[in-house]
């Protein structure tokens, strides 16, 4: 998968844990551990959209796309 | 957000509905299989024989037909437990499995079974050429149980792409 999530930067930078994170999102912490390493297929934009809004961040913030 | 909430949101009334036809279609497969069961056991003891007026049958198509009559309940009975498990698939929600497809195989093998059991004794009874009702009901049932075994492969399709659309959309965060 060539497109990369990086949240924890970010999760980092606001002190927030995973299971907080997860919470605010309204995902899973499994699924938080999915899109962490690179195993999401597919992500739905009102995910995207609540993770920027939790973040307070761009989506180039937090994916980056890297040549296989 | 659920899971669920992301795939069509059903409403309220959808779930209770199909809740109850779930429910009333449970009732009526039970109230089936005792009429089957009764029928069954009144061919095989010889009562259906009295009851029914076979006097205008021709002297062994009885046996025949009393054979088939026990088959095809047999068969009706086999498909009826399948239903039944399959509804109890559906109730705890995991009918979108490799599980559930077995048995809608079992009931596609049976009925396709009966259907072919049914042409057997009608090309026979053709051949015999005495009594020239018994093949038309023959033809009848071969028929109907075609077109059921036909309907359920189109199913068992439709089953087979809701479970792999259901297995994408899970891999969807």
């Amino acid at each position: 998968m060539a497109v990369i999530v990086r949240i924890d930067v970010e999760l980092a930078k606001r002190k927030m844990s995973v299971g907080e994170f997860a919470e605010r999102v309204g995902i899973t912490p499994a699924n938080v551990a999915v899109l962490k390493n690179g195993r999401a297929k597919a992500i739905r934009f009102t995910t995207l959209d609540a993770i920027c809004r939790v973040l307070e961040c761009q989506p180039g913030d937090i994916l980056e796309w890297v040549e296989d | 957000m659920s899971e669920s909430e992301h795939l069509l949101p059903a409403e309220p009334s959808d779930t209770a509905r199909s809740r109850a036809a779930v429910w009333t279609l449970r009732a009526l497969l039970l109230v089936l299989f005792a009429i089957f069961v009764v029928v069954e056991v009144s061919a095989l003891s010889g009562d259906l024989v009295e009851r029914v007026d076979i006097t205008r049958a021709v002297e062994g198509i009885e046996t025949t037909a009393l054979t088939v009559t026990v088959v095809v309940s047999l068969c009706v009975q086999v498909v009826i437990v399948c239903i039944w498990r399959l509804l109890g698939f559906v109730t705890r929600g995991e009918i979108f499995s490799a599980q559930a497809r077995i048995w809608v195989d079992a009931i596609v093998v049976v009925v396709g079974g009966a259907c072919l059991f049914l042409l057997a004794v009608l090309v026979l009874a053709l051949a015999d050429g005495r009594d020239p009702v018994w093949p038309v009901v023959l033809g009848l049932a071969a028929t109907f149980t075609a077109v059921c075994a036909l309907l359920m492969v189109v199913m068992r399709a439709l089953l087979r792409r809701a479970t792999e659309l259901r297995t994408d959309m899970e891999a969807v965060v």
